[in-house]
Formats: structure tokens, sequence, C-alpha cells
């Protein structure tokens, strides 16, 4: 067992949706069903302006469905906004900083916003500042910081008060090779540690390497979704990547749209 | 007929379309038969209040002599160089699709010469709504000579963008990108202030002073105001419609223009390029312990960023610069106002503009809204910590003026402090009901988001500064501005859809 088997839990589901939908001028999410276990890493894949990020906007509490029901750790998020956010962590594709802080002091600002205990906060401030090597610019304004400096700041933000879901959307992108292994290794020991994931990602290796699920949607639908080996049986065939079980399931919706 | 692509005509166009926008952004949201309404309006009054100036003119000549005419077109040119002077170094700093331009096989002056134009056009928009009714009016009234004010404006956009363009790129060549910017804003906001500043500080100097200083200066004053000097060519072609006066005038704007931005196409071409990543990060913190809180987090973000961000200090600073002089005007005139009845006001006005412009840089010009949304923080909460860390910068400002009036009369200071701290909170929930996300270090532009609002936030400052006057005299005429703020704010009050949208 390599610890990206699925995840069986009688718990209650780290995340639940039930028919949730979501118009805008067009329908950007249509009535998506999706369950993630506690302790999973699940990825969310698709085309551009397959519904992903409207999905990950809506769990994170940024806009209400249209229709259905959204559960975090039994919470329901829509009823009860206040409390899922406090067990939440969401990190848009474009980092939220201010460019006027520096990086403890922005920390500090997030601890302070999910009222993390002063002491327990600057503890873990110190912890991820050194798994993120950003000890020498911690007290340098971020104004002049490169993109992948700005996103491990980010992300730092979104773990110091230890949320028990994470949400990701493209935390790759922009960043070089040393720093994408930095933030994947992090990943992996938040989830190792029982935190869940969802991520959204163009980087179809980083799904393949780092999740226990993939779940591809297509025009706002889960068209598939499963292991790795699921989804090989299913949609592709054995030895074959993810990218061909990728092209292969939306080409396939795309077929049957046709029909 | 379509431009060719990569001409400058092309090129041009793109500009244009993108200036229109910005301006056709000022009424999003609104219905058009709203918009043609409001334009209609707009239009119409504007041309039946230079029908009433030149109404004015007919029955009191002296007060538009030559001389308060070439002042008027002085005062116009200086706003229009800190046009050209904000609009270039804007440019510098912001790039937006100058890169792409840039990076392009177009050579630099097609793109640098294309964008001073759009910056001419903004200028021009900008002026345009109150001089071209003047002409209208004038021309129907009194002859086509009026008409001339037309070419005259536009020359006159040109002259200030050619000159705004020499003082961007020689400020950023001079003191570096990093003190550039702040430095421009400061410049661009004396030039176009420096009529108003002129006549105040004029008005509060000495008698004695005045004497010695109009001996001293007497030469210069009379070789800028003579009918015959360089500065009053354009308003003599206005009121004359001089023909030779007018193309001389054209001409030489036109060449300034041209000269000033194919000579410095190449320099400001190399400049965007340095302006990139030249982020002002000298800065260094240092180890304090945390503290705790969602409230005193949000008040201490908001307490580092508003003083960290130079711009906004050196906008609030002057914006307290241009209202000292008339306070101490007030208080030396001859009327016999009473120091109180002077003072008061005046800090009435200042609290609703501090507010206005302090709120808005707080809810508006949040950096990361998506933070905050995503926060377990309930909006209501947000948006308290967020105008309690206002409170603090307005009071710290105001104590000065608010302890001189407590000085020459406690009653009046207390007064001061009630109806400041209204004018201040209802400019505040103005700014709270109805943001306008934009880029923090757009604030002193933020009134181009929304004319209304605009209107708005000053008449609330005015209706608050006269009810205090009304009040000193005991007068229940005070009672009249207070409904008309209540009224401005029941309109303005956040409807239950935008509420329901909020999460």
């Amino acid at each position: 067992m390599d610890g990206r088997e699925p995840v069986a839990n009688a718990a209650p589901a780290a995340l639940q949706l039930s028919g949730v939908t979501k118009t805008f001028t067009k329908r950007a999410v249509d009535n998506l069903n999706l369950t993630i276990q506690p302790g999973e890493f699940y990825a969310l894949l698709g085309p551009n302006g397959a519904g992903k990020t409207t999905t990950l906007r809506m769990i994170a509490g940024l806009m209400k469905p249209d229709a259905g029901r959204i559960s975090i750790f039994g919470i329901d998020a829509l009823a009860d906004p206040i409390a899922a956010k406090r067990i939440t962590a969401w990190l848009p594709d474009e980092p939220m900083l201010y460019d006027k802080l520096t990086p403890l002091e922005y920390l500090e600002f997030i601890a302070g916003l999910w009222e993390v205990e002063p002491a327990l906060a600057q503890k873990r401030s110190a912890e991820l500042i050194e798994i993120l090597e950003l000890g020498p610019h911690r007290h340098t304004r971020c104004e002049g910081f490169s993109r992948g400096m700005k996103q491990k700041v980010a992300l730092a933000g979104a773990l110091v008060h230890e949320p028990r879901l994470i949400m990701l959307d493209e935390p790759l992108t922009g960043l070089d090779a040393a720093i994408a292994r930095q933030v994947k290794d992090l990943l992996a020991a938040r989830v190792k540690a029982g935190a869940t994931i969802i991520l959204t990602t163009h980087i179809l290796e980083v799904a393949e390497r780092l999740s226990n699920r993939i779940g591809i949607v297509k025009n706002g639908r889960l068209v598939g979704e499963g292991t790795m080996d699921e989804l090989r049986t299913r949609f592709g065939g054995s030895g074959s990547s993810l990218e061909d079980v990728f092209l292969a399931v939306t080409a396939n919706d795309t077929a049957k749209e046709a029909a | 007929m379509k431009p060719a692509s990569g001409s400058f005509m092309w090129l041009l166009a793109h500009d244009l379309r993108l200036s229109w926008r910005q301006l056709a952004a000022m009424f999003a949201g609104w219905s058009a038969p709203a918009t043609i309404v409001a334009v209609t309006g707009g239009i119409t009054g504007l041309h039946a209040i230079a029908w009433g100036l030149l109404s004015i003119r007919a029955i009191v000549p002296e007060y538009f002599t030559p001389a308060s005419l070439a002042t008027a077109a002085i005062g116009v040119l200086l706003w229009m160089i800190a046009q050209g002077l904000l609009g270039g170094t804007r440019s510098l700093y912001e790039r937006s699709d100058l890169d792409v331009l840039f990076a392009s096989p177009l050579p630099a002056w097609k793109a640098v010469t294309s964008r001073a134009l759009a910056i001419t056009a903004s200028s021009l928009a900008a002026v345009a709504p109150l001089l071209i009714p003047l002409a209208n009016t004038g021309a129907y009234r009194e002859g086509a000579a009026w008409l001339s004010l037309y070419p005259i404006m536009i020359s006159m956009a040109l002259a200030g963008t050619a000159v705004g363009f020499i003082l961007a790129v020689g400020l950023f060549s001079v003191i570096g990108p990093r003190r550039a910017r702040l430095v421009s804003q400061i410049l661009a906001a004396i030039i176009a202030g420096a009529f108003v500043l002129g006549v105040q500080v004029a008005a509060i100097l000495p008698r004695a002073w005045m004497v010695k200083v109009s001996a001293a200066f007497g030469g210069v004053q009379r070789s800028l105001f003579d009918e015959q000097a360089p500065l009053w060519i354009a308003a003599q072609a206005a009121a004359h419609g001089d023909a030779a006066a007018l193309l001389g005038f054209t001409l030489a704007s036109l060449i300034a223009f041209l000269l000033a931005v194919y000579t410095l196409s190449g320099t400001f071409a190399r400049a965007t390029l340095t302006a990139a990543g030249s982020a002002d990060a000298a800065w260094k913190g240092k180890d304090r312990p945390f503290r705790a809180g969602s409230h005193r987090a949000l008040r201490t973000k908001e307490f580092r960023l508003l003083i960290r961000d130079h711009n906004l200090v050196a906008q609030i600073g002057l914006q307290i610069i241009y209202t000292l002089p008339i306070a101490v005007m007030l208080l030396r005139s001859p009327q016999d106002i009473p120091p109180a009845i002077a003072l008061a006001p005046l800090i009435v006005v200042l609290a609703a503009q501090l507010a206005a412009s302090l709120s808005w840089i707080t809810v508006s010009g949040e950096d990361a809204p998506e933070l905050i949304a995503t926060a377990p923080v309930q909006p209501a909460q947000a948006a308290s910590a967020k105008l309690s860390a206002i409170a603090v910068p307005v009071c710290v400002i105001l104590a000065a003026p608010m302890l001189t009036l407590a000085m020459i009369s406690t009653t009046a200071a207390a007064y001061t402090f009630c109806f400041g701290a209204a004018a201040a909170a209802s400019t505040a929930l103005l700014n709270l009901w109805h943001p306008m996300p934009g880029n923090r270090r757009g604030m002193l532009r933020r009134h181009s988001q929304s004319k209304v609002m605009a209107i708005a936030e000053h008449g609330l400052a005015l209706l608050w500064a006269v009810a205090i006057v009304a009040s000193f005299f005991e007068s229940k005429v005070s009672m009249v501005p207070i409904l008309l703020v209540g009224l401005i704010l029941w309109t303005f009050r956040p409807k239950p859809e935008a509420r329901a949208k909020a999460v």
C-alpha cells in the first residue's frame, strides 16, 4: 500500500456535494454529486471552462449555488458558512497577498482571522517558513517577490490554521521545478497528517502522482471518477497514462453529446 | 473603412477604444434609457450654466477682463500638464499592453505617440464638458468666434501632454523608478493646484509682505497678464476669434507634442521595462509576538497598509494642505466671521472627505477580498474592523485643528466633534454600502468609477458643513441639511438583493 489507495471511513465525508448547480450566462456546474473522504487527496480535472474553479469557489463560500447541498465534515456549508470556513482553506491560482506586509505579518494576519492561539500560530508559522525556505525573506515585504515566492507565502497562509479541508486551485502554475517540488512535498505531508485536499490542475503528472482519486468534469458534470487503476480499466487500458484517460473521457463525453 | 493593421491609425483606434471603454464604465450597471436621460440632462444643464455665465458677463463685464480670461487659461493649461504627467507616469508603471506592443515589430514611436494621444483624449474628455457648452452658447449668442475654443482646447491638451510627458520621463531618469511615481504624483497635484494654492498664499500673506512681493514680481505679473503676453494668445484667440493667434497657438502646441513624444519615445520604452520589478522592497520588519483575534488582525493589517502606503500619505497630506489656507483666509476675513464658525465647517468637510478616502481604500481597495470572504468572519464584523481602523487616522489628523477650535470655544469644538463624526460616518457608510473595487493606487481617481457616488460624497460633506453653521445660529434651518443627508443615505441604502448576494 503506497498510501494513495482510496480511504474507507465511516465518519462524515470530508466533502459532500449533492446536486450542486450554478448558472451564469450558461450552466457552469450541472447537478454535481461528489464525495471525498477524510484523508483523501482528490484531483479535480477538466478542460478549461469545465466548472472546476466555480465548484471550488462554491465550496469555499465565495458564491452560493443555485441548487444543491454542500457538506464539509458534516457541517452544512450553506446554512452555517462560518463553521465550515473555520476548518477549510482556499488557495486560488493567483496568490491573495498584501504587497506591503512581510510573510510573517501575513501569517499573523491569517492566524488572527482564523482565531488561532497566538503562541501556537507563531510556532506553526516558524515551521512553515522553515519548510518552505522563506526564512531569509520572512521580514521582507512581499512586493518584490517572484510569483513562486508569493505562492509559497500564500500556501503557508493556507496551512497556518491547520485546516481539515484544503482547496487548491492550480497551485503549481508558474512555479519552477524546485519550488513545485517543495509545494508537492508539503501537500503530501499534510495528507499523511490527516488533512483532506481537493486540487485542480492542468498538470496531469501531479494528479497522477499525488492523488488517491481523480474526478474529471466537463461542462459542469462529473464524467469520470475513480482511482488511477479504475480510470485505466474503464477508459484506457493497462499501461495507459492519465493523459490518455483524460483525453478518452473528455472525447467520449463529446461523442455522447454529439449523439 | 478600417485602418490597415499595424498602421499608426490602427494603433490609435485601439488606444482610443480602451479609453472609451474606461469612460463608458462609469455608467456600468445603468440601463440604456437611464444613461441617455443622465447624459442629455447633464449636457442641457451644462449649457444652461454656460448661458448663465455669459448673461452675468453682460451685466458685470469688469469680472471678465482679459486678465481673468488669461488666468483661467493658465489654470486649464496647468491642469492639463498635471494630467499629462499623471497619464505618462501611469503608462510607465502599469504598462498593461505596452509590453506586448514593445515586443511587436512596431516601432516604439508609434506605440508611445498613440498612448500619448489617448492621454490627450482623456484630458480633453475631462475639460470638454465645461468648455464645449461655453463655446456653443457663446457662438449662438455672440458669433462664431467662440467656436475657436474647440481647437484651443485640443491644443492645450496636446501642449499639456507634451510637458507632462517630458516631466514624467525626466523624473524617471533623474530620481529613478522607485521614487519617480511618488514624486510625480505629488508634483502633479501641486501643478494642478498651483493656481488655487497661489491665490490662497497671496491671500494669507501679511499686507506688508504683499507690497514687497508685488514690487519684486510686478514685472512678471504684468508680462503674464498683459494682452500681448504669450500666455494670453490662447485667451485672445478664444475671445476675439483671432485667426493668426489661433493658428500660431495650435501649430506651436502640435509641434511641441510631436517633438516631445517622438524624441522621448525610445527613452519612454526603455523606462517602462526598467519600471518592472522596481518595487520598494528595501523595508525590513522584525520579530515580535503574534497577537490574537480576528478584529485586531483586520485592524492591524489596515493600519500597516495605510501607514506604509506612501502614495496615500502624500495624497492625504495634499488634501489637508489645500484646506489650510482656506481656514487662514476665513480667519483673516474682513467680514468679522467668528473663528469658530470659520473653522468648524472646514473640519467637518475634512472629516467627511478623509473618511471617504480611507474607507474606499480599506473596502474597495482591499487587495485580497476573497481571502477575507473565505475567513470565518461575519461580513459585518469585517466591515466594523475596517471602519474602526480608519477612525483612528481621521482623529489623529484632525486632532490639531480640533484642539485649536477647543481653545477658541469648547462648545463649538463639541458641536464640531459630533457633526464631524456624523459626516465621517455617513461618507464611510456610503463607501461601505457601494464598494467599487479598484487598485488602491487609484484612490484619487476613484470618482471616475462613478460620478453619482462622487456627487453623493461631496453632497454629504457640504450638507454637514451647512448644518453645523446653521446650528451655531441655533437655526431650525439646520434640520433641512440633516434631513437631506438622511434622504441621500436612504436612497443609497444597500438593496435587499445586494445583501442576499453576499454569502
